[in-house]
């Protein structure tokens, strides 16, 4: 057991001495005050225009906007259908007195969180995860490292499970930064302010059915919980091409294009189904807790994040086995 | 220096397993959340609490009704209801405005949106309440263009009175005070063949506006239809159906002769 601590000490330290970690954070450090300041350009553009700031009448003006949208004839369908959902959530917001906005470092932080999910966050992981390996091999320290008596899978896992740790890690603290840069504007007050989940679609319905009450707190732990995980998911991926390419500018190039081809694919071709069992485009976990409804039909949070393990679990076979048999020559 | 350092090494793996550890839970809250039979908990909201911002605005100027109000034909997409807005904002930056017209709503559609709570707490905010209605009721319970059924025209316009008495009641039981701004019915098709008939029927339908509206209190009727009686392809959109911006632009200016809002910007009634 002793033994394993230090293994996985060893590489977190490893990994985190690089300058890397510290590169990322300030990216973090970097961004949020622009996204802060974003949104709230966002939100005194929309005071201004209807010159007020009660948020009902803003909710009201919202919802007349996107009916009136939904009669023009040339609205694709499937934007008519998300429309529509939009617009019940929205009434159902409004019928219950609930403000969907409320300004606060939380609301801020929940918000941020549904954003990045999908691109953001996975970037940074990649960033960190994507040289894991194959930077043993650059540096060559690699044959220093599989010379010692420990066998190598148990090199390989500590290495994961110290990747885990480092991600879980960045998650935290991207969290807690949009918590404390956010706040210094939106203020920090909102933490137990009700938030609705339970939001589920049937043949384009929106089920209100479950719809109840969290408070915030508990909505941002759980958002980002599910954001931990689709970054779990695509370290994990990093971690195997790492092993399989042994440049990191390759394996991190490799792995850009497949987070960003992702993306760009659920936005291009919602009509085919097929893409849904790709990892990339199940990253949105998110969108499940707060209801938005997803692009491609038939996507669930149990299937998500069944697609997302499936990959997983191969990606890891794949670099045990790899890694175990590969000669290590140069 | 090398205790220091370690100790800043140890404290941040103690960082990451804690972090690990949360996030788990998070995760796991998630799923049950999302997937698991969720226990209906009881509404623990108070609106009490969040209703006590409100009461700061004094000046609103709310539009209800059909595609008019929306300002559908207007290539700038303001209509007159856009301009009227803008044009008291010049005087007062404090005039703030909800736009709640729907496109192609009837007036039975209307008794409908007038129910709706959100709508009614509008009213009674409202400093002035604009309202076009009757129009999709006109030209599509009337039969076609080609062939004007004169019973089923009546008929509709019977509902019509109805739904204007219910519409003009309803606003008025919310908001005593506000003057409503009732537009007259104009006709598109005055330079078709059939316009003495089409033209008779709006007529008749601005007859009934007028009588219904007498029966309320600080209910104007503002009349548009002789905008467009000379000349309608100039002021019409090339739909033949909704005004363009320069009809537009007329019906504001009637709207705010009517609101006495005068050149030099003082804004009176209300």
């Amino acid at each position: 057991m002793h033994n394993w601590v230090s293994l996985i000490y060893n590489e977190l330290l490893k990994m985190i001495k690089k300058k890397r970690v510290r590169v990322i954070l300030l990216i973090v450090v970097a961004l949020i005050p622009i996204f802060t300041y974003a949104q709230y350009r966002t939100v005194q553009t929309t005071i201004e225009q209807l010159g007020t700031s009660d948020w009902r009448t803003v909710l009201q003006q919202q919802i007349i906007d996107s009916q009136n949208r939904l009669s023009s004839s040339r609205l694709p369908d499937e934007w008519r259908e998300s429309l529509k959902l939009n617009i019940q959530q929205q009434q159902y917001y409004l019928d219950h007195d609930i403000n969907p906005a409320a300004p606060g470092a939380p609301t801020f932080a929940r918000e941020f969180v549904e954003e990045s999910v999908s691109l953001f966050l996975p970037l940074l992981v990649v960033v960190v995860a994507s040289d894991i390996v194959s930077s043993e091999h650059a540096g060559g320290t690699i044959k220093l490292l599989l010379t010692r008596p420990v066998r190598r899978w148990r090199i390989l896992l500590s290495k994961y499970l110290a990747l885990i740790l480092l991600v879980s890690f960045i998650v935290t603290a991207t969290a807690v930064l949009a918590i404390l840069i956010s706040g210094v504007i939106f203020g920090y007050s909102g933490w137990n302010m009700p938030v609705l989940t339970g939001f589920s679609q049937q043949n384009g319905e929106l089920v209100t059915d479950h719809v109840h009450l969290i408070p915030q707190w508990k909505y941002l732990l759980m958002g980002y919980g599910l954001a931990w995980f689709a970054c779990a998911a695509v370290a994990t991926l990093s971690f195997m091409v790492s092993v399989l390419v042994r440049s990191t500018a390759a394996s991190m190039g490799v792995m850009l294009a497949a987070l960003i081809s992702g993306n760009l694919l659920t936005q291009l071709a919602p009509t085919w189904t097929a893409l849904k069992y790709l990892a990339f485009t199940n990253l949105r976990l998110t969108d499940y807790l707060s209801g938005s409804s997803t692009m491609i039909e038939g996507m669930t949070l149990p299937f998500s994040l069944a697609v997302l393990t499936v990959w997983s679990l191969a990606a890891l076979a794949v670099a045990f086995t790899v890694f175990t048999r590969n000669d290590v020559l140069a | 220096m090398k205790i220091k350092g370690r100790l800043i090494w140890i404290t941040f793996s103690f960082l990451a397993v804690a972090s690990l550890i949360i996030l788990a839970i998070g995760f796991g809250l998630a799923v049950t959340e999302v997937t698991g039979p969720s226990t209906p908990s009881p509404d623990s909201r108070n609106p009490s609490d969040t209703d006590e911002t409100r009461g700061m605005e004094k000046d609103l100027l709310l539009g209800l009704g059909d595609s008019l109000t929306r300002g559908t034909g207007d290539t700038n997409g303001q209509g007159y209801f856009e301009r009227v807005h803008q044009s008291l904002r010049e005087k007062n930056r404090g005039i703030s405005a909800v736009n709640l017209g729907i496109k192609g709503q009837t007036s039975e559609d209307l008794t409908k949106q007038i129910q709706q709570d959100r709508v009614q707490r509008l009213l009674k905010e409202s400093r002035w309440i604009t309202v076009t209605i009757g129009g999709n009721d006109l030209f599509r319970g009337s039969g076609s263009l080609e062939k004007i059924d004169l019973e089923k025209a009546e008929n509709t316009r019977q509902a019509y009175e109805k739904n204007l008495q219910s519409i003009l009641s309803d606003i008025r039981e919310q908001n005593p005070d506000a003057p409503v701004f009732l537009f007259g019915l104009y006709n598109p098709f005055g330079h078709l063949e059939d316009s003495e008939k089409t033209s008779a029927l709006v007529t008749e339908w601005n007859q009934t506006i007028r009588a219904v509206s007498q029966e309320y209190t600080k209910v104007v009727v503002v009349p548009i239809d002789d905008i467009f009686q000379l000349n309608p392809e100039k002021y019409l959109y090339s739909d033949h159906f909704h005004p363009n911006e320069k009809g537009y632009a007329f019906m504001s200016q009637r709207l705010m002769q009517a609101m006495q809002v005068d050149g030099e910007g003082s804004v009176n009634g209300g």
